[in-house]
């Protein structure tokens, strides 16, 4: 009878934690809706990663790993988040290592410009929810939050704490996220703009992007990764000063770089024919898939040609790849007959 | 530390598991540091006064045992009674101090700006201790019970310090008597897994009635009282009802929480609410509601005052200072004096129409049994204690003014096709979990007035549903109660009594 007892209770709780992994899942904020970036990557099988990209939402709207897939055969996976900064960026680049061995890690400069650590609670948790527990999500934490109590700290290890109260707030992607889309987003809306040009000035990096993009650095060459810069196109989102500011930052990037030894694809100057500034765009900031993919071929073609990458295709090992690539199709297809409303 | 809180979720596992792992001579003095570690993690300093009011009941005890030695009969119980004396005195001098000091002195300073004085009264800036109504009549209820030789004088400190400060019911009851409480720290309780199981499902449902329909009834009863004035009559009514139901999840959780959690460590609580709302009188609903105070009132204030053994008036008087001293001992304000007088006003006025209602049933030859009669005496009753409860959620004036567009007598219409939903602070999906938890509550409230047990029912179901509905409760409790970062736990209205 005790034994039995002790057993119940033992199924109880194992019971529960299941259903409470469950639930907390569904309850989770998705990043992206249901692209789910961070999350997904536990998605890909492990050590099957060419390449993985760093960096904000210039680069998950501008980058799309099925196109990669499609033309060269290379894996690649968009770990990004919205307004991801350098040190955000790392913690993700650590956790991914944990799983992948990527060959090649690109990032994108954009978000350098932000000198804090992470601009603000959601965009901390847009990063980091999505990951799973363990000693980076440790580390991460009493990094970045090290004046936060122990309540709140919490509340990044479970998510739950913070989105209980979502349960009237649940969407279709809380249900059934689309892995398939390799932290990429969707979007074919078209906003015409003009190419603002490159401004002369070079703009300093602050300090704390620079600590981290060495840490970055240090790490992909601790995991034998190449490292990679690009400056994915932009307009002009508010007033030119900014503009200026922020792409001028990409000047003293790439001096920075030359001296390190790493490779720097600043599009907008060195590849001007790629975007089309009256087509490509969706916003004032952000390319639209058409001008991704138009980016993503050049980028593939680069990277077999500079990083000694070989594809994968007809490789039975890498057979989801190409259900992934169809699932991709049939969903870009459907975006492209049903835009988002106006102004949504 | 608040039961719907994160460190109590942690501290009262720990503290179980501990219990009954360490050997039965020194449990009470762990359950006792515990107690006073789960005072002190609201305000360390007032332990201290808590340490002060179970020394007085403690020596009060003893002086009276040993007055019980003393032969000259006279003499033994006229000591015996300064002791009682004593310990009254400076226990609710205590209580008055931190309690009651500005109320009085406000009142003072009015009653004396009226005859034309103007006095400026000391000010003291002192915050009310948690709990200092319920601990202090507990203790109190030690003195007279071991004058009145219902127990013997504990002479073990730290034994009675800990029936005093007893974590579950410490800060809102329910308030434990001596014969009931004391008598269990000396017993030896090993762990039994029905027992356990049922004191943990007590305690779910105990936060349920707290964090999803009384959290939630919080935000539609505050969403129109604080704007009252822009309010339908209809929407009034509507909040005035819930709040009847929100201060009975809200109370009745913390005592089924204490229960609860008395029970899993083996010890037994007294009933503290018992289905009020199904009361077919308002003296019944007084059997029902709050049931530790109301008899704690009883047992030391109206039998004292002579009950009613001395005539029908003398007996309406005791119960009205009964009723508005019950009314004060809720808060230190006039509004919850008008609530008590109100509920000891129906009683008397109840009582003396008996001839003439019992005349009436007579003429109208209405069966006392028949369901339909009773249903109807509990609607009236309903009523009743709904409309004191009025005032004990907004002052006099607002009051009669929520009563009068309530009667439809406000300057807006009493009802709108506007968004009721949205004035009371609710969505479509929190109405409706509102509604499905008001069910469940009331539910529950009909089988345990029928007499059904549904925890011991349920029980003694299939493992499938057993789980189901454990999981249920558990889950639900977790997804939809209002708590967590970004959510300041409101406190339980009873803290501050």
């Amino acid at each position: 009878m005790r034994m039995r007892r002790i057993l119940g209770t033992v199924l109880f709780l194992i019971t529960g934690i299941l259903i409470f992994c469950g639930i907390s899942e569904v309850l989770r904020r998705k990043t992206a809706e249901a692209t789910d970036m961070v999350h997904s990557f536990y998605e890909i099988e492990e050590d099957t990663l060419d390449v993985l990209f760093l960096g904000s939402s210039h680069l998950y709207y501008g980058v799309q790993p099925n196109e990669l897939w499609r033309d060269y055969g290379i894996t690649s996976y968009v770990m990004g988040s919205p307004e991801q900064t350098a040190a955000t960026s790392y913690f993700l680049l650590k956790e991914a290592f944990t799983r992948q061995k990527p060959k090649v890690v690109v990032m994108e400069s954009y978000y350098l410009w932000n000198s804090k650590l992470y601009n603000g609670e959601a965009r901390l948790r847009q990063a980091f929810d999505g990951m799973r527990f363990g000693k980076t999500k440790i580390e991460m934490v009493r990094e970045m939050l090290p004046e936060a109590g122990i309540k709140e700290k919490l509340t990044y290890f479970l998510p739950f704490l913070k989105y209980h109260s979502r349960w009237s707030q649940l969407e279709d992607y809380d249900f059934v996220t689309k892995p398939f889309l390799k932290g990429a987003r969707l979007d074919y809306t078209t906003v015409a703009l003009e190419d603002p040009g490159i401004p002369k000035k070079s703009t300093k990096i602050p300090e704390n992007s620079m600590k981290y993009l060495d840490r970055i650095i240090q790490l992909c060459e601790e995991n034998d990764a190449e490292f990679v810069m690009m400056a994915i196109p932009f307009g002009v989102e508010t007033d030119n000063r900014r503009y200026k500011k922020r792409q001028g930052l990409n000047l003293t990037l790439e001096e920075y770089l030359s001296g390190e030894g790493i490779p720097f694809l600043f599009y907008q100057r060195d590849y001007p024919e790629i975007i089309n500034f009256s087509l490509d765009f969706r916003d004032k900031t952000h390319l639209n898939t058409y001008g991704a993919v138009k980016l993503t071929r050049h980028l593939g073609e680069w990277l077999t040609e500079h990083c000694d990458l070989e594809g994968h295709k007809g490789e039975s090992a890498y057979a989801s790849w190409e259900e992934d690539l169809k699932q991709y199709d049939r969903e870009a297809r459907w975006v492209m007959e049903n835009p988002p409303e106006a102004g949504a | 530390m608040l039961f719907n809180s994160l460190e109590f979720l942690v501290f009262f596992p720990v503290v179980c598991l501990c219990y009954y792992v360490i050997p039965h001579r020194v449990r009470y003095l762990f359950l006792l540091a515990c107690s006073y570690f789960f005072y002190m993690c609201w305000n360390p300093e007032y332990a201290l006064l808590m340490l002060t009011s179970t020394a007085i009941t403690y020596a009060s005890g003893l002086l009276i045992d040993s007055a019980e030695k003393l032969p000259d009969e006279k003499k033994r119980i006229c000591r015996k009674k300064w002791y009682v004396a004593l310990s009254f005195i400076s226990n609710l001098a205590i209580l008055f101090f931190f309690k009651y000091f500005d109320f009085a002195a406000a009142t003072a300073v009015r009653l004396l700006g009226i005859v034309g004085l103007e006095v400026q009264p000391p000010v003291f800036d002192v915050i009310l201790p948690v709990g200092i109504s319920f601990y202090t009549f507990q203790a109190l209820s030690y003195t007279v019970d071991v004058y009145r030789r219902d127990i013997y004088a504990e002479r073990n400190f730290c034994k009675y310090a800990l029936f005093v400060s007893f974590f579950p019911q410490l800060v809102a009851g329910p308030i434990e008597r001596s014969k009931n409480l004391l008598v269990q720290i000396n017993e030896r309780h090993r762990f039994e897994f029905e027992r356990v199981r049922d004191g943990l499902l007590l305690m779910l449902y105990g936060f349920f009635q707290k964090v999803v329909l009384a959290e939630y009834l919080a935000i539609a009863v505050n969403g129109v009282y604080n704007t009252y004035t822009e309010r339908t009559g209809f929407q009034l009514l509507v909040a005035t009802v819930l709040f009847a139901f929100q201060i009975y999840c809200d109370f009745g959780s913390y005592s089924n929480i204490a229960i609860g959690a008395a029970k899993v460590m083996g010890f037994r609580l007294m009933e503290n609410f018992n289905t009020p709302y199904f009361a077919v009188s308002v003296a019944d609903f007084w059997r029902r509601w709050h049931i530790s105070l109301s008899t704690w009132f009883r047992d030391y204030l109206y039998i004292p005052l002579g009950g009613n053994r001395k005539g029908r008036v003398r007996k309406w008087f005791n119960l009205m200072v009964v009723f508005l001293v019950s009314g004060l001992w809720h808060g230190a304000n006039w509004h919850f004096v008008i609530w008590g007088g109100l509920n000891g006003a129906y009683q008397v006025i109840g009582e003396w129409l008996r001839p003439l209602r019992e005349r009436i049933m007579r003429l109208c030859r209405v069966d006392r049994h028949a369901a339909s009669h009773r249903v109807l005496q509990m609607l009236i009753t309903f009523v009743l204690v709904d409309i004191s409860w009025v005032f004990f959620r907004a002052s006099f004036a607002q009051g009669v003014e929520i009563l009068k567009r309530i009667a439809g007598l406000g300057s807006l219409p009493w009802f709108t096709w506007g968004d009721n939903l949205a004035v009371m602070g609710l969505t479509p999906q929190t109405r409706n979990l509102l509604v499905l938890s008001l069910a469940v509550l009331i539910f529950a409230d009909i089988c345990k007035y029928r007499g059904i047990r549904v925890i011991e029912w349920l029980t003694h179901q299939g493992v499938w549903l057993r789980w189901l509905v454990y999981f249920a409760g558990i889950f639900g409790v977790l997804v939809f109660g209002v708590y967590g970062p970004g959510y300041n736990a409101t406190q339980f209205i009873y803290f501050q009594f």
